[in-house]
């Protein structure tokens, strides 16, 4: 379990861009952070990770204190998936891929890296473009390739900033259900979505966040859910939404 | 791959053995002049050259940018003006020639001037500065310390004694003895070793410094390990060569055309290039105006600059 209690992050000129933020991301499940633009969900998963400074609060990862763990030691856990990729440089997707197998071998992949990255770029349908180099791919493409460095690396945690984000619809319920298997399978999911019919078909927990508070924090199917969503994004949700039939493939 | 590393070794050889053999009066230099003279010149520029590509290799990556190199970010600048300092305040003789451990001065410069690059052009944080962003903070940096090494070269040429200082500071070989090439050729390949050892880390590196740290880098340690390697390449070639502008872009950027973006393969070709380039560009600089010897820094320049510029107007034209 993630145990974030009491999360703020401000900057250096101390205004806070989240306050206060107390919530529990417990194993084997899919949890889905929502809330308007600018409202603090890229850095509130940045600081889940361990990359933001100025972060006052706790995070606890398996009950031990995040900031007690080294880089290796985080990275073997939690493994981070940003929203956008710049890549100056032509390396290829089989690179990127095995890059997430860093904490297993720091420079030096074995053949079972190297097999794992077949695995991963199969699962997200890239194995005719393992040698394409990055900078000559599709928005999309890209995305993909960090989405199977994240599968490759194995972690227990699994966190993403907006995964969905320039994929199609199809590629998008295709990845929500990889994400939600691996859930089943142990894996612990941790996203941020901008699409809240998307985020209600597979959430098994919402965190709401609005101008950097928590607006909302509990279990998917809960009624109150449904009411925090539309009190902060200003809109009236009927039945349709997050009805899970919706996506059928 | 093996068939571009021996490919520009064997590039390399030649270019070294014209070099070493081709003069003024044709191509055959008595024993002592290519022993005790030309030898030690060219394996001066060789190894300079060398060096100082591999510090623009490690620049594009530790910059994120392809156009990054010692000389666009003011690394050499940096180096430039600490050795006319270091001129200007040893009062007695005023000669660069004869300055002792000069790579202490010009690695400390060069060291310096990467840290405020670093620092004020924001690239440490997230590496998303940008092509504007590296050039505008490049031409700010070298405007500000070509200043200061025109102050210098000015006040020592009122002296009477700026011509070793400005002949230094244009890039020369001529002269250089075998402790020259002694300094620049161990450090060199020393460092060089240790940057290729690190080449993984810096590969990864490319992902930005949050995607570097996520996989478990020490993101902080490695660009620290990157500035004092790239500063004592760029002391060290500065300190037996003077500057050599645009090697540290062309050769990495050519390098990775054709061995591609790994670390492993590219500071290995790099320094070949680098080397071949240097090798050549002195040669020319030697034999040219014979028994004129021209700044080498001028022909890298008048080499380099216009490649810098179809890369810049192919880049628009992408």
């Amino acid at each position: 379990m993630i145990d974030a209690r009491n999360l703020s992050v401000s900057n250096r000129k101390t205004t806070y861009l989240i306050q206060d933020i107390s919530a529990q991301f417990s194993k084997g499940l899919c949890h889905i952070i929502v809330g308007p633009n600018g409202s603090g969900k890229t850095t509130f998963l940045k600081a889940l990770c361990q990359l933001q400074h100025h972060v006052e609060g706790a995070i606890d990862i398996d009950g031990q204190s995040a900031r007690d763990l080294n880089e290796l030691e985080l990275a073997s856990k939690v493994s981070w998936t940003e929203s956008e990729h710049h890549s100056p440089f032509a390396y290829t997707v089989k690179d990127i891929i095995l890059w997430g197998r860093w904490p297993h071998h720091q420079g030096h992949p074995s053949q079972i890296d190297h097999d794992v990255v077949r695995q991963a770029a199969e699962t997200m349908g890239l194995t005719d473009k393992l040698h394409r180099a990055v900078t000559t791919l599709s928005l999309g493409e890209r995305k993909k390739t960090y989405l199977a460095k994240s599968i490759a690396s194995d972690t227990p945690y699994m966190i993403l900033d907006e995964p969905c984000g320039s994929l199609d619809i199809k590629a998008s319920v295709e990845l929500m259900q990889q994400l939600r298997q691996a859930a089943k399978s142990g894996k612990t999911i941790i996203m941020s979505l901008h699409d809240i019919d998307l985020a209600l078909c597979f959430a098994d927990t919402m965190t709401i966040l609005k101008n950097g508070r928590l607006a909302w924090h509990g279990p998917n199917e809960d009624k109150n859910c449904r009411i925090a969503l539309s009190h902060t994004f200003d809109m009236r949700l009927n039945e349709t939404w997050g009805n899970p039939n919706k996506y059928q493939i | 791959m093996s068939r571009v590393f021996f490919l520009a070794t064997v590039i390399l050889i030649f270019v070294t053995a014209l070099a070493a053999l081709w003069g003024a009066s044709g191509f055959n230099p008595g024993a002592d002049i290519l022993w005790a003279v030309r030898l030690p010149r060219v394996v001066t520029a060789l190894f300079s050259g060398a060096a100082v590509a591999v510090a623009g290799a490690l620049s594009q990556s530790l910059f994120r940018n392809a156009l990054a190199s010692p000389s666009i970010t003011g690394t050499e600048s940096g180096a430039a003006f600490a050795l006319a300092l270091a001129t200007l305040m040893t009062a007695s003789t005023n000669d660069t020639t004869t300055l002792q451990h000069p790579y202490i001065y010009t690695s400390i410069g060069a060291a310096a001037a990467m840290m405020i690059a670093i620092t004020f052009m924001g690239f440490s944080i997230n590496g998303h500065g940008g092509l504007g962003h590296l050039l505008l903070g490049g031409f700010a940096m070298n405007a500000l310390l070509a200043a200061g090494t025109a102050l210098c070269v000015g006040i020592l040429m009122e002296r009477g004694n700026g011509m070793s200082l400005y002949h230094w500071l244009m890039g020369s070989f001529s002269a250089r003895t075998w402790s020259h090439a002694a300094v620049i050729g161990s450090g060199s390949v020393l460092i060089g070793l240790i940057a290729w050892f690190q080449a993984p880390t810096l590969d990864a590196l490319s992902m930005g410094d949050d995607g570097a740290k996520s996989i478990g880098i020490r993101v902080q340690r490695v660009r620290v390990t990157q500035v004092i390697l790239i500063s004592l390449l760029v002391g060290l070639s500065l300190s037996v060569g003077g500057a050599l502008p645009f090697i540290g872009l062309i050769a990495p950027h050519f390098a990775r055309l054709v061995v591609g973006p790994h670390l492993r393969l590219l500071i290995p070709i790099s320094a070949l290039f680098g080397a071949s380039l240097t090798v050549f560009a002195d040669m020319i600089a030697r034999v040219a105006r014979a028994p004129i010897d021209m700044d080498v820094g001028i022909l890298t320049t008048i080499i380099g600059a216009p490649y810098f510029l179809w890369l810049l107007w192919r880049k628009e034209n992408a």
